[in-house]
This record gives C-alpha cells, structure tokens and sequence, in this order.
C-alpha cells in the first residue's frame, strides 16, 4: 500500500548511498529524513533546540512505579505525628471519582520514618533515603504536583503520554520526534526494564507519531537481562555476522540496480528508487547498532569504584543499579530519552502500598543508592548540566491510613517529584501540600505543566510540537500545559 | 492548524485551557497573575453604559474587588478571555455564570460555585489554579456573598463580550463541500477504452499530459493479484500454471483467460481471510485488552463472520446493518431465518464491544461517555469517513457538525449499555440464539450444574462441621444416651435458638436472660440400667452467657449441684462438659435440672448425655475412628461432586457466547455535555443523525426519524446505508481502491471532512460508488472491475515527466511499488517453507488456560489472520512490520523502513526457522553444499522456492560466494530479507 509521498519521504531514509542519478528525485533526497532525524527532518545536535534554544539534551526518567509516599519520603508533615490515630474529613480523590462525595473521614497515620535536614538547602529527607539526601543541593523538588486519574492504569498513561484513557504518544516519542537522536548506531529511545502492566507497551509507544519514534524496551521489569530484542550481541570481530550483512546489502543492490536499470532501458525512471535505498540504509543502522550494543552493554568495563558507587555490588542493589549505570552509559552515548523503570508486571506495582507502608523501605533500599551513585557519577563527568533527571511516581499517597488499615491509597492530588540537572534550579523547593500533605495548595503543579518544562528545556515549545492525525493536530499537552519557570534556572 | 487551543483562541476567544476533547479536565489557566491595581480595573468598565448610577459599595471596593481583579480576571474578565464561559468582572455576568451554571447565589453560599471553587475542596473544581487564595480573602468572599453580594453600580450589568465567532462551515452551507452532496452516477466520458475506470484516467491523463506507464507483463500482473487479493506472494508452480492459461496470442481469448484468473483468485478462501483483514483494521479488531491484558474469549467470532461474510461476498450494506444492529434484527416478528444467520447477526455488533477500553477508570459516567465517543469515532471513520470525535466538546470547528449532532449520536449509543460496573467493569457476553435442542441441551446442564452445586454445597457444610469437631451432633447418633432439649421438660418461657455451633440436633434453649429463679428444664432418660455414668451436659457457649449456671444432677446418690461456666467453651469436643460420674438405679432417680437461678446471663439448655463406663472407654476411639471414617468419605464425596462441577462447567461452556452490547430496555435522549464534561449537563438533544445531509434530505430525515421507545441503532443502519446517504458508498468503494490501487481517490481514506483531501478524480469515484450499490454492494464486482482494469496493469516505471507533474500519482498514470505488509510478509514466508497451514474451520486459537495476553508465546502456523489478536503481544513479525495498532481504527497501515526490521528479519529466530523449515523440506541433501557438485541448480531451486522464480546470473554468482563460508539455510535467510521478496514492482 502506497502512502502519500510526504508521508513517504519522513518516514524513510537517506544519506546512504548515491540519489544523484535519479533526475529530478535528487531535490527531495536530501529533505528525507534517516532514523535520526525528528520531526522537522534536522536533526537537532547540541543545544540549539527545535524552538529556542535548549538546556538540555537529553533526559533520563526514573520511575518509580506504584506511587512513593510523599509525606513519608520528601514532604514531612508534622501535624501527622501531633494527630496520629485521630478520625478527621479528607476528600478522598477514590471516593470521589466513585460516587462524587466528599469529607469521609479517616484515620489520620503518622509517617514510620524519622526526617532529617540535609545539605545547604536544609531540605527535609525521611530515612527512607538517605543517599539521595546527600544530593539535595543538587535537587528542585516539586511538592504540588498534582495529575489526573485515580487508578494506576489511567494515571501511569497519563504522566507517559498525557491522556488518561485515549491512546496517545508518549512523551519520548515526542522528544524523539521533536528532536532525532544524537546517536546513529542506537534507538534514540530507550525504557530499560519496563512493566507489561498498567498500559504497557503503550507508555513508550508512539501511537499514531511513525514507528520509528517508538521506545525500544530493554529488558523487562520482571528479569534482570537488559538487551534489545534481535540484536545478536556478537563481538565486532565476529566476521561471519559482518559477512552477513554485507552478503544481505549485496544481494539488495544487484536487485535495485536491476530496477534501475530495467526503467532506463526502456527510457522511464524508477521512482520507488529512494525507498529502497531507504531500505539499504535500515540494514546498514541495523549492521552499526549490532556492533555497537556489546560496547554499551557490557558493564565489565567499568570499574569496581563505579560499581560500588551504583551499589552494584550489594544483592539488595544490583538490580536497579545495573540499570541506573547502564542509563549513564547510554547517556554518553547519546540516546535522546531514557527511562529507568523501578517496578513490576502486577496490578499493584512495587511502590503500591495499600497495606503494610512499611514495605517501602524495601524499595527505597533498592534504589537510594543506585540514584544517589547516578547523580555522582553523572555530575564528575560534567553529564548533569546537560541531562534532566526525573525522579518521581505516577501520583503520590495519602496522608491517612486506608481502610483503617496499615497503608495508603492512591493521591493525585498532591504529591512531590524532583528533577537535577538540565538548567532546573538546585536546592530548591517549590510548591506546597496542605499542611496535612494531601492536596496541592501553593503553586500547583500539574503533569501537563511539568511535561511543558521539561519540553521546554529541551529547546521544544510544547505548544508547537504537533503532528496531524486523523484531521487534526495533536500534542504532549493537549490544549493545556504551562512551562513552570520558577523552577529553572 | 488544526489545533483545538488555537482554534478555541482564534475564533471562539477561549483560553486554551478550556475543557480538553479528550479527558474533560479541569482547565489549568496560565501562570503569571497579573497585579491591576484598582483604578486598573474602572478601565474595564464600559463607558457606552449610560444608565449607570453613582453607588459605590464601600466594602465591594475596599476587599472584594481587589481580590477579583487580582485573582479572577486573567481568565475570566470579559476584556481578556472568558474561560469556561465565565466573566466575573459584573454581578450580571457573574449571576448568569458559565458552563458549570451560575457562579453565584446571593441566597446559598455553598451552592456559590465561585465560593465553592476558592474553598479547594472539589478536587475539579479549584479556582484560582496556580494556588489557593490566603484563608483572609476566601472569608472575605465568603461573607460578601453571605451577605448578599452587594456591589457598587458600576459592577451590576456587564460589559459588552466580544461576539463569538464560528468558521465552520455550516449546515445550511454543507454541500458547498464534495463530500456532503448527493452521489449522482456520472456519464462515463466516451473513449476506447472497455473499462470505465480506464476512460475517466485517460481522460484525465490526456488533459494534464501525463504520459500513462506502459502495461507490465501478465507475470507481474499475476504477483500484484496474488498479493492484493490473497495477501501471498505467487508460487513458482502457480505461477508456471497461470503461464500456461495465458499463452494463448488471441487477444480476446487471453482477456477471457485473464478473468477467468481473477475469478478463481475470488473464488478462493484466501480471498475472504485477506480482505476481512482490511476491514479488522478500521474496526480496530483485537481478543485482548490492553488493561491488565484482559482476553476476549469471544472475539473470533466476529473475525469468522468477516471472512464468511467476504467469501461469500454478502452485500456490504447488510454487513454494515448486521454490525450496526443485528441483535435488534434478531427476534423481530416472523423470523424464519435460520440459526446459523441469526448468530451473526449477533456475533456482527462485536463491531461495538471490543474497544480498548480503560474498565478500571474509576468515574463510571465519564468511563460509560469516553467508551461512547470511541464507538462514535470508530463508527464515524469506519462508515463516513467523519472526525465525529471533533464534536464532543464544541462545535467542529471545520465540518458542519455541530454539537447537537454528536450528542444526536451518543444518544442512541447510550441507549445500549456497553459494560456492567464493577471496581473494573465488565464487557458484555451473551449466550447466542441456538436451536431449541441445543438450547435445551444447555438447559438440562443449568439444571445438573445448580442441583449439583446444592449437593456440593451441603456436603461442604458437613464437612465444614465435621472439621469444627462435629458442631452439630445427632442424638440418635451419639454415644450413651443422650436427652435433647426437644425431649426435655420445660418450666416457664425458653426461647429456641440455633445460631451458636455447637449443638446437639437442632438447636438449643436459652432463657432469654429474663425472670432468674423462675424457668428450669429438665432432661430424664426413659430408662437407664443400673450402673455408673458420666453425666455431661452439652451448650452453645458465647460472651453473653452465664458464668454460673446451676445444674442439678439427681442420682442414686442424692442431689448434686454443678455451676456450669457458660461463657467458656465446653472442654470435650467444643460441645460437652462432664458434671461428674454419678450411680444411677433402674427406675431410681435419674434426671438433671438446670435452671436460670442465680444465673448472671443467658442460660443454655441444649442436652444431657448419660455414658456407662463401656460407652467412656470405647467412646474416644470409636468417636475418633468414626469421624475419621466420616470425614473420609465426606471428602471423597466433595471431590467427586467437585469433578461432576468441573465437568458439566465445561459442558456449558461450549455454550457459544458472544461480545455484545446491551439493548437498554428504555432507551432515551441524552443531554450535551458542556466541553465533554460528564458532570456538566445541558440540554437534551433528540436522537438522531448528521443534520449536514438530513436537512438537505427531509426524506431520509423522515424515513430513519427515531421513535421514544425505539432504540435507535436499527435507524442508525438504515441511515448508514441509505441511498440518499453521500457518504457511506463513496468511503467504502475508496477503501477498496486504495488496498488495490495502493491509495486513495481520496487520500485521506478516513477523513472526508474539509480537511480530507479532495478527490482528484470525483466522477471516477462516484461512478464506482453507484455501481457498486446498483451491484448490491458486492464487494468481488468492485474488486473485479478494479483488477481487471489497465490503471491497475500499469507499470511502476515512468516518464520522467509525468513523475514532475504528478509526484504523488493522484491521477493513476502509473502503478505504485507494493511492499508486503506485515501478514502477508509472515504467511508468504511460511508458504515458503512449505508450513502454512491453510483451509478447514478455525475456531479460537487461543491457547486454553490464557488468563492474559502478556508475553503470549505465538506458536502456530495459521495464517496470520487467525493468530490471537492481543493488544499487549502481538506476534513479533506484525508487531515489526507495520502491523494495524488494534487499539485505533487503521484505514491505512503506516509503511515504514527502520533499523529495528532488518534486524528482526536478520536476526529473528522465526526467521532463522522458516528458512531451516525450507532447506529441510527439499528432498536433496543440500546440507553440505561443498559435497555438492551443482550448487548452481540448488540455488535456483531455493530461489524458486522464496522468489517464485529463478535466479539471474549475478544471483548466482551472489549464492555461489556466500555458499563459499555459509549454508544453504543462510541462503534462504537472506532471500527472505531481500528487496524481491518483499516488494512487487
């Protein structure tokens, strides 16, 4: 089935192999777009973003599935151990959505964890992590952070892909599209280790933006390998893989020439020449990725400093610190948008505590340090500056017991993220909860905004990164969003 | 742009953060409040209001207006934008208020919606966004409207808002676009040429001078078909066979030869299996769910049905009815059809129920409104090529569809019920109509399965009971003798009860914990032989009981008095306790009383127990041998009935059952929802159709009008497929053309809107619309005549010319390079390797014990339109290559050429097996190709194979080097990779 020829020309390839020949084809071969290329056919290099000029380069997402506990990890709220036990009216975001009532009352529950003042900025930091809390100097947190949704499914695609129910881009396709990739040998999209639960695939997918924007999954959240799907992971000196490919392009050759010059022979040309070049050219990317994976996959390079500094050598550790070293490596490597997932494939993910709250410290201990060696590393090799570091769930907790019981439920309307890095201020706190932590009160923060500012600070004005589907034009943002410039610097 | 914020700014003078089309969120409005000062704010006042007064309300201007301007007016001050609506800058403004209803009512502060906004606590409802106002200023809010909302004159009328503007086109206007007038079959323009579609682009050609491409061999020609109508590629042997059909040199006879080949490529099944696949596409078809990756058991039905319905070549208007409304077709008055057609009429509105949606959204209105809008938008593109979705929240801003029209629309959707609610909803399944034996078979199995279950049941609460240490006793069964209460002699009023275990029988006494000192029961054996007993008195125990209940043992020896503690459980099988061992003498005294004297709570009787010393030595061994014996078979019994249940469930599962949606016994209009918000209700709207074709057709406006008590999809059909109808046989022949033709007349196949594409050729798609219907919408007539077309034959090769004039071939002088999408790609591949697994009936392909589709390992060989669907594992080559997202509707497959699928085909171990399948169904051993003497005729046999055809010199050449360090297995891997078996020129 043949596409529009507009189509055609943005979703193919160029830049291998010589058009010249082809007449008058020769003007639109250069405006073809390769792999690396975003939406504008440029590819964008450096900080000279796609609207105005950028802060950063890239991104690396740490997320942290099932909804960390801001009044126990980030936003201590004293008056929860003053009123501890006690029954007071909340509005519940559940028991809203439900049956659209409000002020049920419930069982005010004191944070576990004891908070500590860290660093210059004297942030507050629970136990829970107290490698991170070294950094807090490094960090803007947000504590009003507010989104939509109150289940995990809807609200896990709504901090992805900015719509709760409809299937939408996510928001590394989008960067993908906005931008291109800094890399040539490698997907410019990368979500290592993610869940198949709670819109799955569809969280690093690129709905209707063309396939080639999509995330390429590494690993799965329920494994430890890390490895992208049909890559043979061979070394480069494996001769009988780089024969194959060369065999395969051969073979491509003889038979495009064969096209080409059968048209010529009868005095015509081919204009479906530029596709199969644009094929050629897949398998050559194709042949570089091969040979450049074993490279950034392969952690035994590193030393045993560094895999200590990541926690690597801990049991308790390893898992999430693999996966945080290997998104510095990609990070090096130049692929435009990583996320680091921290979760699992069940319907009540990893962070998910509607009972038992102290579980949390498991997974806090699973990944303080490996974030908080991340950070380091990135910052003493200069990456910080350049790459935003999003560490944050798809909506917080509430500040009372559920049920009476022994966790929380589910808050969207209040909670904390922090960002380091890419030009956000540092040591610095913005927004405010209720003084019982639930809902957002000061300088409110919602998703839209915060997928606007980092939009932003990749040099894309989240206004004008659309694409046309279906008759109209569609963003990140949909028609909200505001860039929240209190917070950069 | 076609951008909803600037749409909403440009014309209607919305802020962007109006109400989102999609989610019907709450509006986050911009950032930077902007300090007016006070005397800033007279500025905003109109100066043309001449019957002002000169009141000023001191208060209003010292504490209340301050707060306005400074916090209210960005976004909602008639001079700068009217978000949701909504002017707070004058009481009059304030008073008639916005969407959300008036924002202020002097007389209820907490129905004040602009109190209840400051307040913060509707979670959607929060004003101002960027943050709650200082708990000072929302008092002083609170009692300025408490007191009356009193302000200063200038405030009481407002300030003339700007006018709204539309730039749609609009209803009175709509046929001022192609889309929207009527078909009228256009005289075919007189030419040479046999087919009419060869006239019209002829015509076309010769007026642009586009120089057509010559007509290419009958071998490609044959590959196009095979590919297009089966969705293969041509084998070698079928195409050696074709050949020979062909080589006659009378041109007529060979034109014959030709039809009689497209006619066998229609006759086959592969036909119905390629172009039911077509029409999965736009109806998003899928057998999961992307939540939690919930499997749709029922699905497949619907895809057989498609296929059935393509081989059969059923006319497309009564496929269009079936899926619309086949459940309310079914059971109308003097039905005669049969069983099998009055299932698919059923097993056809699966069109309606598999959408992906989120069933956990929690707000069950706006889950039932969002699953609604994706019906409308899957039915709008499906059959009119219509941006319904464009609607919901505001007039569409390009076509003229108001509204109106799309609540019109969702009413006689929500006029049936999709889902049942639960914490995740619940899609609809429904036995299907069978025959009156079949569905007394399934009947009978009703009947065993719930009569089974009661045996089941009763057997679980024996066992149950004989778990909890035999907490109901049979007297007749007990040991020694033993007395129930039934049998006892009662004085004053005892109260039967049975709700504490354990007991003897049926029950027991308790006296009501009134009148103490006057009610006793006495239990007397009728006989007892001489001998000494243990005496134990059986009761149900609780908290509420007495702690010392006197009971009184009369025996040989006299009167003994035991205080019984009732509260505590009895200590010998939860349900005895001895009172002692007493000597007992024929016809001598032998009773026991107990009695509420003295008693400090409710005080039990339940029964006495008389054991001989035979009955106490035998009675722990033969109790625990019997119960064990007891509890045996009980367990046994359980499990065999439990089997029994297993087995007749699976009986009645083979109950076919179908993915439905639930006619609403009384169907009803539906109110607009302001912006696509669930909770923001305006008027009804009567149900019905476009008012874009209906007012320009009174007659079919009267002929589908929807009666109060009917509900509406049966219309909703007729309307579809009416005659008078411009859109519905123009969409579908277009989306024919374009699966032949490689695009569209229309290349916007789903969007017929003004912001389509407009046809390069209308009369040509018009004449192929009429005659299509004047066919009876057959869909093999339209494919037929397309095929057999010259544009069809021509070459992929051009005049360098015509390339300049026409680059994106909107006129059809030439042919365009098809590649094999993702399905056809797989099932050539398996053809190949002589794998594919083709003909007989094919039910569900889900594996048994799927609970969901996560990771699903694809195993067989079918092809690929019977795979399981699933919306999070599709099979890895679909998934590489294009295949249709199954959560949208796909009018057409995106084609693109990245890195990831030259790996999958490269490195793929599907891939690596098929080629190993190929090399092993070759009789030759060609495993070791440097014992072979002819590598040369083993490579042209495996390019045969793959290619359909024999290799050229320098392919050979190509094969002999590569046979130099690989195997003849590396060969066939590689020639699936190539461009010719990918692509057809």
């Amino acid at each position: 089935m043949m596409v529009p020829r507009r189509e055609l020309l943005r979703s193919s390839a160029c830049g291998f192999g010589a058009l010249a020949a082809y007449g008058l084809l020769n003007t639109t071969s250069c405006a073809i777009a390769d792999e690396a290329h975003g939406s504008l056919g440029k590819r964008i290099v450096g900080l000279e973003g796609l609207h105005h000029k950028a802060k950063a380069k890239r991104v690396i997402f740490l997320f942290m599935q099932g909804g960390i506990s801001q009044v126990d990890s980030f936003d201590p709220k004293p008056i929860l151990d003053m009123r501890d036990g006690e029954m007071i009216a909340f509005d519940d975001a559940r028991e809203f959505a439900n049956t659209r009532k409000l002020g049920g009352t419930h069982r005010v529950m004191k944070s576990p964890w004891a908070f500590k003042q860290y660093g210059q900025c004297g942030h507050w930091v629970s136990n829970l992590f107290p490698n991170i809390a070294q950094h807090v100097d490094q960090l803007q947190f947000v504590h009003s952070m507010h989104t939509e949704g109150v289940a995990h499914g809807p609200s896990t695609l709504f901090m992805h892909c900015g719509s709760l129910n409809t299937v939408r881009p996510s928001m590394g396709s989008w960067t993908l599209y906005g931008l291109g990739s800094e890399n040539e040998n490698l997907p410019g999209f990368i979500s290592i280790a993610p869940s198949i639960g709670n819109g799955g695939f569809r969280n690093h997918g690129s709905a209707f933006l063309p396939a080639r924007y999509q995330g390429t999954p590494l690993g799965k959240a329920s494994q430890g390998d890390l490895r992208i799907e049909n890559i043979e992971e061979l070394a480069s000196s494996d001769n009988s893989q780089t024969s194959r490919w060369q065999l395969q392009r051969q073979l491509q050759q003889i038979q495009l020439q064969r096209l080409i010059k059968n048209s010529a022979a009868s005095d015509m040309v081919f204009p479906s020449a530029d596709e199969l070049e644009s094929l050629i050219a897949s398998y050559e990317l194709a042949a570089r990725m091969q040979t450049a994976s074993p490279e950034i996959f392969n952690l035994s390079s590193e030393s045993q400093e560094t895999l200590n500094l990541y926690g690597i050598d801990r049991k308790e550790t390893e898992t999430y610190g693999k996966r945080c070293l290997l998104a510095r490596r990609l990070c090096e490597a130049g692929v435009r948008y990583i996320q680091v997932n921290y979760g699992d494939d069940t319907a009540n993910p990893a962070w998910d505590q509607h009972s038992n709250l102290p579980k949390h410290l498991d997974h806090a201990t699973a990944v303080d340090r490996p974030v908080s060696g991340l950070l380091t590393d990135l910052q003493r090799r200069g990456l910080l500056d350049d790459t935003i570091v999003w560490f944050g769930s798809e909506f917080g907790r509430q500040p009372y017991a559920e049920k009476n019981g022994t966790g929380r439920d589910h808050n969207p309307g209040g909670f904390t993220v922090w960002l380091a890095g890419g030009g956000f201020k540092a040591g610095n706190s913005y927004g405010q909860t209720d003084e019982f932590g639930q809902l957002a009160i000061q300088n409110k923060v919602h998703m839209h905004d915060l997928h606007a500012t980092i939009l932003h600070q990749l040099g894309i004005d989240h206004e004008r990164l659309v694409y046309r589907y279906g008759g109209r034009d569609f963003r990140l943002t949909d028609v909200y969003g505001k860039v929240v410039r209190d917070i950069l610097v | 742009m076609i951008f909803c914020s600037d749409q909403l700014l440009r014309f209607v003078n919305l802020h962007p953060s109006g109400f989102c089309p999609a989610q019907g969120l709450l509006v986050l409005a911009s950032a930077v409040l902007v300090t007016i000062g006070f005397e800033d704010a007279s500025l905003a006042q109109d100066p043309t209001d001449v019957n002002r007064s000169n009141h000023v309300d001191t208060h209003f201007e010292k504490s209340v207006r301050p707060i306005l301007v400074a916090k209210c007016y960005e976004c909602h001050g008639s001079s700068t934008e009217q978000n949701g609506g909504l002017a707070l800058d004058s009481l009059e403004s304030m008073l008639q208020g916005g969407d959300s209803g008036t924002a202020l009512r002097p007389d209820s502060l907490d129905e004040s919606l602009i109190i209840r906004a400051v307040r913060y606590r509707d979670p959607k409802l929060q004003m101002p966004p960027d943050g709650k106002l200082s708990s000072a200023e929302i008092k002083i809010l609170e009692d300025w409207v408490a007191a009356g909302a009193k302000v200063s004159s200038d405030f009481e009328r407002a300030p003339n808002a700007r006018p709204i503007k539309s730039t749609s086109l609009s209803v009175e206007q709509a046929r001022e676009h192609w889309a929207y007038r009527p078909i009228i079959k256009p005289t075919v323009p007189a030419s040479e040429e046999s087919n009419p579609i060869d006239a019209w682009i002829s015509q076309r050609s010769s007026e642009l001078e586009l120089v057509p491409s010559p007509l290419v061999e009958d071998r490609l020609w044959l590959r196009r078909l095979a590919i297009d109508l089966h969705g293969l590629n041509p084998t070698f042997d079928g195409l050696a066979q074709a050949d020979k059909a062909l080589s006659d040199r009378d041109p007529n006879a060979l034109e014959m030869a030709r039809l009689k080949i497209v006619d066998a490529f229609l006759e086959s099944p592969r036909y119905g299996e390629r172009f039911a696949r077509h029409w999965m596409d736009v109806v998003r078809y899928a057998e999961s769910l992307t939540l939690r990756g919930f499997i749709l058991p029922d699905a497949w039905r619907y895809r057989n049905y498609l296929i059935d319905a393509y081989n059969r070549d059923r006319p497309f208007d009564q496929i269009i009815i079936e899926q619309i409304a086949g459940d309310l077709l079914d059971g109308q008055a003097n039905d005669a059809t049969s069983i099998q057609d009055r299932q698919n009429r059923w097993i056809a509105t699966t069109f309606w129920a598999i959408g992906d949606h989120n069933y956990e959204e929690q707000d069950k209105k706006q889950l039932e409104m969002d699953a609604v809008d994706e019906q409308l938008e899957v039915m709008g593109r499906a059959f009119l090529a219509q941006t319904l979705g464009c609607a919901r929240c505001h007039d569409h801003k390009f076509d003229p569809i108001p509204t109106a029209d799309y609540y019109a629309l969702a009413g006689i959707l929500k006029s049936s019920v999709s889902m049942d609610h639960e914490n995740v909803s619940k899609w609809i399944r429904m036995p299907l109509p069978l025959t009156h034996e079949q569905q007394e078979h399934f009947q009978t199995i009703e009947k065993k399965i719930s009569a089974n279950k009661k045996h089941l049941d009763t057997l679980k609460q024996q066992l149950k009971g004989a778990n909890a240490s035999l907490s109901i006793v049979q007297s007749s069964q007990a040991d020694g003798i033993v007395i129930d209460d039934r049998s006892a002699k009662k004085v004053g009023s005892w109260k039967e009860s049975n709700s504490v275990k354990s007991y003897v029988d049926e029950g027991y006494l308790h006296d009501e914990n009134k009148d103490k000192g006057q009610k006793s029961v006495t239990f007397e054996p009728t006989s007892l032989a001489t001998g000494s007993y243990t005496v134990r008195l059986a009761y149900a125990h609780g908290d509420n009981r007495s702690s010392k209940t006197q009971v009184r043992v009369f025996s040989a020896d006299g009167e003994s008095l035991v205080t019984v503690n009732q509260k505590a459980s009895p200590p010998e099988d939860g349900l005895w306790i001895s009172l002692g061992k007493f000597r007992f003498e024929k016809d001598g005294a032998a009773f026991v009383i107990i009695s509420n004297e003295g008693a400090d709570g409710h005080v039990i009787a339940d029964a006495i127990q008389f054991l001989s010393e035979s009955d106490t030595t035998n009675k722990k061994l033969l109790s625990e041998k019997s119960d064990d014996e007891k509890h045996e078979s009980l367990l046994q019994s359980v499990a065999s009935a439990e089997k029994v249940q297993k087995e007749l469930q699976k009986q009645l599962d083979m109950q076919p059952m179908v993915q439905t949606i639930r006619a609403e016994k009384n169907p009803s209009n539906i109110p607009i929802h302001v912006r696509g918000s669930v909770h923001r209700l305006g008027e009804v709207v009567q149900r019905g159709f476009l008012s874009c074709i209906n007012s320009h057709e009174p007659e079919l406006e009267a002929q589908t009008r929807i009666e109060p008590h009917s509900n509406g999809r049966l219309e909703l059909a007729k309307w579809i497929v009416a005659p008078q109808n411009p859109l519905t046989a123009r969409v579908y022949v277009n989306r024919i053309w374009c699966h032949l033709m490689g695009q569209g007349i229309v290349t916007t196949l789903d969007n017929f809107g003004t912001t389509g594409q407009a046809p390069n050729h209308p009369e040509l798609l018009d004449w192929l619309a009429s005659e299509f219907v004047a066919h009876g919408w057959s869909t093999k007539w339209l494919v037929r005549t397309i095929v057999t077309s010259k544009a069809y034959r021509r070459s992929i090769f051009a005049d360098a010319q015509a390339i300049e004039k026409d680059p994106d071939n909107g006129y059809f002088a030439r042919s365009n390079l098809r590649r094999l999408d993702s399905e056809s790609l797989r099932d050539s591949m398996l053809q190949s390797s002589g794998e594919l697994r083709l003909g007989g009936s094919v039910d569900s392909t889900i594996r048994n014990g799927t609970s969901a589709d996560y990771r699903y390992q694809h195993e067989n060989n079918l092809r690929s339109v019977y795979m399981p669907w699933f919306r999070n594992a599709l099979p890895p080559m679909i998934r590489e290559f294009d295949g249709a997202n199954p959560s949208f509707s796909i009018s057409q497959r995106n084609r693109s050429t990245v890195a990831t699928q030259a790996l999958a085909m490269m490195n793929n171990p599907w891939v690596r097996d098929r080629a190993k399948a190929l090399i092993g169904s070759i009789p030759e051993n060609l495993n070791n190709p440097q014992d072979s003497h002819t590598p040369a005729s083993q490579i042209e046999k495996i390019f045969q194979r793959i290619l359909g055809r024999s290799p050229d010199a320098s392919e050979i050449a190509w094969g002999e080097e590569l046979l130099k360090t690989s195997s003849f297995e590396e060969l066939a891997h590689q020639l699936f990779a190539s461009i010719d078996f990918r692509y057809a020129p």
